[in-house]
């Protein structure tokens, strides 16, 4: 999970691929919804390989 | 990480020592750590002198890659040895180990009375991390916590100059930006950044990338870079203050993603952040020499990164004026489209390390005796101390005053003043919630 997360960072933040909708470059939230999309369906499907609980958190504990 | 063959080079010669250790009739115990130089050597002396009042000889093994616990503890179990006894073990290693059926359930060994009654002298904060499906694996070691880390005289000017520099911020939030609106109406900047937003943030970073400090402009705010954990926590902190929560990491396609995204290119597009993060791929270490060469005026930083930038009396730090280092809570998230979103807070992640106890331990009794004896006041107070640890003991906690009571100490005091925020403990600030979220585990 944390390689997934990682790599749409450096794509989308650090090589600015952000901006490839317009000539202008700017920062569009609607295009890096699109661009995290395909990092959502590997997210996914790593969920889903993963029968075990190694990608949710832990549960329980006393209350405070 | 360490390559196939080396590391099971490393295990192997574990193995060998471990089937060595017999000279002695004594009973023996492996414990298994990974601590800085000095204060592993402090805990294996401290480990003696508990083992020589026990009549037990243990061995004190570091590990390199917190990974690497899972394997060095089938190795034991598998080859029925049964030597190791304490494991200090991160947070990402929780719930693997007991999934993996490693660890010992500690109301096994004392009882589920005994266990709740000793479970009282931790913070709650710190005792929940050892329950897992409801039963409780492990003994708090201690708590860490990213927060913000400024030099105060950089901020101050920041603070007193914003205003020559409001109107190119003002147009790198227009026009850098699908949506962007600018700066609030009514806008100013605060001058406690424990009161700050992204909106702060974005504007002390403006004005510090346009001023020439050393005759050169350039980002001084940065955050880990490097292709590892702490760049995701760095990542993940950022959704927790836009009020995403671990389900929000774990779907992505979600409104406090969007919003931490969304800031993340801004600031890389506006030139607000240091470019070594990412052509040097600075991790801690990065930004640490960072801050030491000036070109890094505010960081994310747990509080074992803040003893190392400031430096210690064992321990060189890495800033000329040690003295300017100052720490804050985490900002609040902020919208570029004025749309603010419910839940955002100035939240961070939790995380830290506990002992636990591999079921396959030589002795149960004695290795949660250490364990409460690695945890006790005495013990905990002079490790907080010395190694600046943030503690988990509820006593220790309410005691950091006298702890850290001398006037040369009293930066120390602030960065657990800070940490304690920081956990929801202490003040709230701005009437935005304050605290910590968790990782979904074993992240990596």
């Amino acid at each position: 999970m944390q390689e997934i997360w990682l790599e749409a960072w450096y794509d989308i933040v650090v090589e600015g691929n952000y901006s490839a909708r317009g000539p202008e470059g700017k920062v569009d939230r609607a295009f890096i919804a699109e661009r995290l999309e395909g990092y959502r369906r590997r997210i996914q499907e790593l969920r889903r390989r993963s029968e075990t609980t190694s990608l949710r958190p832990p549960e329980g504990g006393p209350s405070r | 990480m360490m390559p196939g063959p080396a590391r099971t080079a490393l295990l192997l010669s574990l193995l060998v020592f471990w089937t060595a250790c017999g000279a002695d009739s004594r009973p023996e115990m492996i414990v298994l750590i990974r601590m800085i130089d000095q204060q592993d050597r402090w805990f294996r002396q401290k480990i003696q002198e508990f083992g020589r009042r026990e009549g037990v000889r243990f061995h004190v093994v570091t590990f390199n890659s917190i990974s690497d616990v899972q394997r060095m503890l089938e190795l034991d179990a598998r080859a029925g040895m049964g030597r190791v006894g304490l494991v200090k073990t991160h947070k990402e290693m929780l719930q693997p180990l007991v999934d993996q059926d490693l660890m010992l359930p500690l109301d096994e060994i004392f009882g589920p009375a005994q266990l709740r009654r000793d479970l009282q002298d931790y913070l709650p904060v710190a005792a929940q991390g050892g329950f897992l499906g409801n039963r409780c694996y492990y003994l708090p070691r201690k708590l860490e916590t990213y927060t913000l880390l400024y030099l105060r005289p950089r901020l101050e000017e920041a603070v007193r100059g914003w205003e020559t520099t409001r109107l190119g911020i003002e147009r790198m939030l227009r026009e850098n930006t699908v949506d962007g609106q600018g700066l609030p109406e009514g806008y100013r900047l605060e001058f406690d950044p424990n009161r700050w937003d992204w909106h702060d943030l974005a504007v002390v970073a403006h004005y510090w990338a346009q001023t020439p400090y050393g005759g050169l402009r350039v980002g001084r705010m940065a955050h880990r870079g490097r292709n590892y954990s702490g760049t995701m926590t760095e990542l993940a902190t950022k959704v927790f203050q836009a009020g995403g929560t671990t389900e929000d990491l774990l779907e992505v396609a979600t409104p406090a993603v969007y919003d931490a995204f969304e800031w993340e290119a801004f600031f890389r597009k506006s030139g607000l952040y240091n470019p070594g993060m990412w052509e040097q791929r600075w991790g801690g270490g990065g930004l640490w020499k960072g801050m030491s060469n000036g070109l890094v005026f505010l960081a994310f930083m747990h509080q074992l990164d803040a003893f190392f930038i400031h430096g210690v009396s064992e321990l060189d730090g890495y800033l000329k004026y040690p003295e300017q280092m100052e720490t804050a809570i985490m900002p609040r998230a902020a919208s570029l489209s004025g749309e603010e979103r419910p839940g955002y807070g100035h939240y961070s992640q939790k995380s830290g390390w506990w002992w636990g106890i591999p079921r396959s331990t030589p002795d149960a009794f004695l290795s949660y005796r250490l364990a409460r004896h690695i945890t006790s006041d005495e013990f905990h107070r002079e490790e907080v101390r010395r190694f600046g640890m943030m503690p988990v003991t509820r006593r220790v906690y309410d005691d950091l005053g006298a702890i850290f009571a001398a006037p040369d100490q009293h930066w120390m005091r602030l960065v657990f003043v800070t940490a304690r925020r920081q956990f929801g403990i202490g003040l709230d600030y701005g009437g935005a919630p304050v605290g910590v979220r968790e990782l979904p585990a074993h992240a990596a």
